[in-house]
């Protein structure tokens, strides 16, 4: 009976890690603003601020799905800002002012990469 | 993209509606200052911009549609609201507090030249942004609040007291909005004082002349100011006929209109180029029938 029971759990378990998107890498590309993205680099000017689509790439079956939560944290917000916008999978990224930052990215509350946001100065601003 | 017509009443919709094909449009704030809007440039609401002080020149003039300003004074405040299309509300602030410095909820300063946005936060989400440029003023023009004319030698009598208006010009952008900080000293607080909350406000203290100095954003402007005392008065029952045309043939542009005082008469030969006779906050109870006002 016992031995079952073991069985059964461990059954539930690979059915459940067999539904769970296995994180890749990101797909990262701009929607609104003048800043530029390069794969997992974004550059943009300080005091400016743009729209980024951020949504995780899975390895194989399942993909990701809009329910799946994907969540972005500045590390250092005195040089970049990084908040959800009104879409999934849509974030406002914001130059605060000069250097480079990185962004945690987090799917489903696990940590799971990271972007990195230059910000450089302003043309017109600039000395 | 947020729908026109999901929140509000419906005369705020119908307002919302034409807002959203009109580039900016005009209402009145709650507090009766005037305001302009714009779409936010993700389309989730407008942006309400609100003077600060009626030196703002976006907020100056007889136009009732001022346009949005294009940008900022360097150091002009201003306010900025946001009225969301759809679900909660939204509160601005600042992306960057190196370009807009928070003085107050809702009310921001103009700290560096360049562009930065203004975002629309709710919760943990930003709803939308604005990009608004702030420029350094050409120049400042120091004018009259009530005629607007320049202030280069003011005329005051005794007593008096004068309102003037700090006015951002540049020719790389108009409209630009902001009301200006600054300060003043007189040179002579005996003959005039001046004091600098909001709008710069002189007192003719006594006879003589002084040298107005007033700083902004680095920028120092100067002006005299000629007090004299106010001149005898016409026996009763006589009044004056001046017509504003004085020996000196110039055309002068009293400002009485708001005041009691008359003792505009006579005044007119005194005045020997375009300064400006600012009585308007004039408490003077003389009553001499014997005004013009148009002297």
């Amino acid at each position: 009976m016992r031995k079952h029971a073991q069985r059964s759990l461990a059954l539930l378990a690979l059915t459940l890690l067999a539904c769970t998107p296995t994180y890749s890498s990101l797909d990262v590309y701009p929607l609104d603003g003048d800043g530029e993205v390069v794969g997992n680099t974004i550059e943009l000017e300080e005091g400016h601020a743009m729209v980024v689509h951020v949504r995780p790439v899975s390895t194989g079956y399942p993909s990701y799905e809009d329910f799946d939560i994907v969540s972005l944290e500045s590390r250092s917000p005195t040089i970049a800002f990084a908040e959800g916008a009104r879409e999934i999978d849509e974030f406002v990224i914001g130059g605060v002012s000069v250097g480079t930052a990185r962004i945690t990215v987090s799917v489903n509350g696990r940590d799971e990469d990271e972007l990195v946001v230059e910000v450089v100065a302003q043309q017109e601003s600039a000395p | 993209m947020g729908s026109l017509n999901a929140q509000g009443p419906p005369g705020r919709r119908r307002s919302l509606l034409w807002c959203g094909l009109l580039a900016a449009c005009t209402t009145t704030g709650p507090s009766g200052t005037p305001t302009v809007e714009t779409p936010g440039e993700l389309g989730h609401g407008e942006f309400v911009y609100a003077c600060v002080e009626s030196s703002d020149p976006v907020c100056r003039g007889d136009d009732t549609r001022p346009p949005f300003p294009d940008c900022v004074a360097l150091g002009g405040e201003f306010e900025l609201e946001y009225e969301v299309f759809e679900g909660p509300d939204a509160q601005v602030s600042s992306l960057s507090e190196e370009y807009f410095q928070v003085v107050a909820s809702s009310r921001f300063r103009a700290a560096r030249v360049g562009t930065a946005a203004m975002l629309a936060r709710r919760a943990d989400e930003t709803v939308d942004y604005l990009h608004m440029r702030i420029v350094e003023p050409d120049t400042i023009e120091i004018r009259n609040a009530l005629t607007g004319s320049p202030a280069d030698t003011v005329l005051m009598r005794t007593g008096a007291k004068a309102i003037f208006e700090l006015i951002p010009i540049s020719g790389d952008c108009d409209p630009i909005g902001g009301s200006l900080n600054f300060t003043a000293s007189s040179s002579d607080p005996s003959v005039v004082t001046a004091s600098s909350e909001g709008t710069l406000a002189l007192t003719a203290r006594a006879p003589g002349e002084a040298t107005i100095s007033v700083e902004a954003i680095g920028m120092l402007h100067t002006f005299d100011v000629v007090v004299s005392d106010p001149p005898t008065r016409w026996p009763p029952g006589e009044t004056e006929t001046d017509t504003g045309t004085g020996s000196d043939g110039d055309t002068d542009s009293d400002s009485d209109a708001s005041g009691s005082d008359s003792d505009a008469t006579g005044t007119t030969g005194m005045d020997s180029d375009t300064t400006v006779d600012t009585d308007a906050t004039d408490t003077d109870t003389d009553t001499d029938t014997g005004t013009t006002g148009t002297t």
